[in-house]
């Protein structure tokens, strides 16, 4: 899960920051230290690393929840690229994430360490494990990748905690915990599956893939397959419009609340009215004020609208369909 | 002066296959080669060792005269430069101009120098005002020319090029086409061209090589290449269209004699013309 | 029946706001639907979408502006928001950065669009906060959770963050193409490492990105993922084209590791030798003027100013 901007205080943000170059920068060492054994070495990193990002950023359906999610990736990349170069990968991955709109600048440094630093270590760490005990590799892939899940969404919860409520670490970690926790849970399940499945293929049909980070420098030769050509995509953005029922509701609300603001202010203010209301703190503001003291009021009224509107707006389509079918159904009678 | 030469060249790939095997083949400098051959043939494995991408398991390879050896690559790679099947491949820089520059780069040449390199480079492959241009999106002939650019800035004096018409549009594969005629003609450089389409070697190639199985089958002239109609078949190949037309003219219709079947349409138009000269007399 | 009016008005102002904005919601909850219906997700469109510098641009004065100059004007600000102690203050960027995008003609609703996400991340994190404090406002009914005067400030403190920081980085996503961007890095003295990595992602995350779209409708086009198949096969089957994308790619690296060496890489230095521009004097003298704004929106907030 990816902290947005804003959320961790700046002296969080700098400190994992710190963290974070240091595991960026022993992945560096690394990639720096292997290319030189292997000149081939960046484009298999780069290539890889590529096809995790897509990976990553690939919307898939999750059952459960009806809604759609992205796999996070980081044990699958750590299965196949090394779980240091995974670290400096995620740096690069995340800072493209940031331009799709996922994580962002501040938080940079402390995603990198919850995404590509633990989840890349444990997700690597229990795939050796399970592999030693004599898992089937993509039972270990599999697990490996809902663990690194899990242990990822623990450490971006700590991370807000620690962040935010210093006072009551443990109390707050397993609140935080518990609020990801819808979305949470389907993405792990979906990170097993997908994680088990890929790595199964590549076991069937390129193992070298899976062990080559290991084996340095002498990457597996093979005669080259004949690949197909890439067309080129058309970029065809479509223009969005707001639809007239928007605008006419829109307008509607905007009038309705003017016209509320506007009785509001001149019953306080003209004839110094009360509103009817036994709370004198509204009438004796000149202005409207938000009272926390009304909160609970407050919520209520805006969830009841809410819901109002909900129903109505959901049912609205079928029933305005079902008239102008009834109405055809006349007229061609 | 032999611009690449062969001697009983094999090569096994370490899971045992055995891609090509006691290959003796040569090139003189300045002609223009095709390599036809089967799909699987050991085309790629052949070419690869030209550069010294890969060393020969047994016998040995000889660029202009000298032996590749692990000592002499970089001088090798400069003077031989192979252009990939899939412009993809090759095309991994960020912008064109990037990708151009990266064979100079590495050549450890001045900065002026580099630039110099790939203006010129650019300019013979009239790919100007697409520098800055990503090269996911180019069409698929620049792509081709720009992986051609970015050989041709090292100045090599050798260009191996795999299937460099393939999966392109007619009108876009002429122009590939030309570009490696005058590239041939004007620089004198030396090429190298794997492919299977048939019907496009007769309009370049000074000298053909078939291969088949890893093994070179015959190598010779275009004429006395497509003679042997037989044996081209029989390893999966087949004559150009327009010879095969002339082929079964002469033996159903048998309207001619024993002589050389054209391999291009210039040749067939003069064939058909003189013969028509020769109903009316 | 107009009781309620007889409270606070505010409670009728959230009620109206909040029924017309959740009727439309639900509209298009449905309507979307239906249009699901309709299309059977046939077109997948591709996710990796990175603003590309090929793209169509509209040539704003914020588009032209040095990528540095954004990027270093982008950071200050983000930090800058991040550091607000007064949620009032973090309005300011908010309204900059609509005006701004509507001055660049950016589309609003890919950029409000963008605002969903950390919006989402930043309600829990909120709703948290709301129950931590000492004054007690309110107590929740039947679950006797008290609701702390403290905890209401920070969480609308978090929210205005969040809001003003994620404006801030959807104005510079909207007006400054990846590319440029990425040309720009050298000069922020990124390791070269670190560099030839990003260019060489960058560069084939269009091409891997094609061939996963390939392999999926591939797989389409053969029934994978119509409703008779169950939901693990299903699973299964997004994984493979995982596995055959890792595979594909792997064998692509081997080529393009192949086309560097056959031109005279020997991994000793860097792929690529980076090239960074002049920055303009005007464009200098604009991010000074950003940071020195953001320095003293930072004053103000502190009560210095």
């Amino acid at each position: 899960m990816h902290i947005a901007d804003g959320i961790l205080t700046w002296q969080w943000s700098i400190a994992w920051y710190i963290v974070a170059i240091f595991f960026v920068a022993i992945g560096a060492r690394k990639i720096a230290q292997t290319r030189k054994a292997n000149p081939a070495y960046m484009s298999i990193l780069a290539l890889m690393g590529a096809a995790v990002f897509v990976i990553s950023v690939w919307h898939i359906p999750v059952p459960v929840t009806g809604s759609s999610s992205h796999p996070n990736g980081t044990a699958l990349s750590a299965i196949i690229i090394g779980p240091l170069a995974t670290a400096a990968i995620s740096g690069i991955v995340l800072f493209f994430q940031v331009f799709l709109g996922h994580g962002g600048i501040t938080s940079l440094g402390a995603n990198l360490i919850s995404l590509g630093v633990v989840g890349g270590f444990i997700g690597i760490g229990v795939y050796l494990l399970l592999k030693k005990l004599g898992a089937s590799v993509w039972l270990a892939a599999g697990v490996a990748g809902f663990v690194g899940d899990l242990a990822t969404y623990a450490s971006t919860a700590l991370q807000l905690a620690i962040s935010l409520n210093p006072g009551s670490i443990g109390q707050h970690w397993e609140i935080y915990m518990l609020g990801y926790l819808p979305t949470q849970i389907p993405l792990a399940i979906l990170e097993f599956a997908f994680t088990a499945a890929a790595v199964q293929y590549i076991q069937i049909h390129r193992p070298e893939i899976l062990t080559w980070w290991k084996g340095l420098p002498t990457t597996p030769r093979t005669p080259a397959h004949a690949s197909k050509p890439v067309e080129l995509k058309s970029s065809n953005r479509k223009d969005h419009k707001i639809d007239k029922f928007t605008k006419y509701a829109l307008v509607t609300m905007a009038v309705i609340l003017a016209i509320m603001l506007v009785l509001t202010y001149v019953g306080v203010n003209v004839f110094g009215g009360q509103m009817g209301g036994t709370d004198t703190s509204v009438a004796s503001g000149s202005s409207l004020l938000i009272h926390y003291s009304r909160v609970d009021q407050y919520i209520a009224f805006t969830i009841g609208g809410a819901a109002g509107g909900l129903i109505v707006g959901y049912l609205l389509p079928t029933v305005l369909g079902q008239l102008s079918k009834r109405t055809e159904e006349k007229q061609n009678v | 002066m032999k611009a690449i030469e062969t001697i009983n060249l094999s090569h096994t790939y370490p899971d045992g296959t055995k891609a090509i095997e006691n290959i003796n083949f040569s090139v003189e400098k300045g002609k223009n080669i095709a390599i036809l051959g089967p799909n699987g043939a050991g085309k790629s494995t052949l070419l690869h060792h030209f550069n010294g991408l890969l060393m020969p398991t047994s016998g040995k390879v000889n660029v202009l005269g000298k032996e590749v050896n692990k000592q002499n690559l970089d001088e090798i790679r400069q003077k031989v430069g192979l252009v990939f099947q899939d412009p993809d491949d090759q095309l991994f820089a960020r912008t064109v101009a990037l990708d151009v520059a990266f064979g100079p780069t590495n050549l450890k040449l001045s900065k002026a120098e580099i630039e110099q390199r790939v203006n010129w480079a650019l300019e013979v492959t009239d790919l100007k005002g697409l520098e800055n241009k990503s090269p996911s999106n180019l069409s698929g002939g620049q792509k081709r020319r720009a992986s051609i650019a970015g050989v041709l800035a090292m100045k090599p004096e050798i260009i191996i090029l795999d299937e460099p018409m393939s999966n392109l549009d007619p009108k876009t594969s002429s122009k590939v086409l030309k570009l490696l005629m005058q590239l041939n003609k004007e620089l004198g450089l030396t090429l190298i061209i794997a492919t299977h389409d048939v019907d496009l070697v007769p309009l370049f190639a000074d000298e053909i090589c078939i291969l088949n199985k890893g093994q070179i089958l015959m190598q010779g002239p275009p004429q006395e290449i497509f003679s042997q109609a037989d044996l081209i078949r029989s390893v999966d190949l087949r004559l150009p269209r327009i010879t095969h037309l002339f082929e079964i003219l002469n033996k159903e219709d048998s309207l001619r004699g024993d002589k050389q079947y054209p391999l291009t349409i210039g040749e067939a138009r003069r064939e058909i013309l003189e013969l028509m000269e020769n109903k009316k007399e | 029946m107009f009781e309620w009016l007889q409270g606070d008005p505010v409670n009728g102002m959230l009620m109206t706001l909040g029924f017309f904005i959740f009727l439309i919601i639900g509209r298009n909850l449905k309507l979307r639907q239906i249009n699901k219906r309709e299309k059977n997700a046939q077109t997948q469109a591709t996710d990796h979408d990175l603003p590309s510098a090929d793209a169509p641009k509209t040539g704003s004065a914020l588009h032209r502006l040095d990528a540095r100059v954004k990027f270093i004007c982008a950071i200050t600000a983000v930090f800058g928001a991040v550091a607000l102690t007064r949620s009032e203050y973090a309005v300011i960027p908010i309204i900059v950065c609509v005006v701004l995008a509507v001055y660049a003609h950016a589309s609003l609703k890919g950029y409000f669009k963008r605002l969903l996400y950390p919006t989402y991340v930043a309600i829990v994190v909120a709703v948290v906060q709301l129950f931590v404090g000492t004054h007690v406002v309110a107590t929740i009914p039947y679950l006797g959770w008290n609701i702390y005067m403290e905890g209401i400030t920070f969480a609308i403190l978090i929210f205005a963050r969040v809001l003003a920081a994620a404006s801030i980085l959807n104005l510079l996503i909207t007006v400054t193409p990846m590319e440029t961007l990425l040309d720009s890095l050298a000069w922020f003295r990124v390791p070269s490492v670190i560099l030839d990595t990003t260019m060489l992602m960058y560069r084939y995350i269009s091409v891997v990105s094609d061939e996963r779209a390939r392999i999926y409708k591939a797989q389409q086009s053969r029934c994978g993922y119509t409703k008779s198949v169950s939901v693990f096969r299903k699973l299964g089957n997004y994984g493979t084209v995982g596995g055959m994308l890792l595979v594909k790619s792997f064998d692509r690296a081997l080529k393009v590791g192949d086309a560097m060496v056959s031109r005279g890489y020997t991994g000793t230095s860097s792929l690529f030798s980076y090239t960074t521009k002049k920055m303009e004097k005007k464009d200098i003298a604009i991010g000074v003027l950003v940071v020195l704004a953001v320095v003293a929106l930072l004053l103000a907030d502190l009560g210095i100013i």
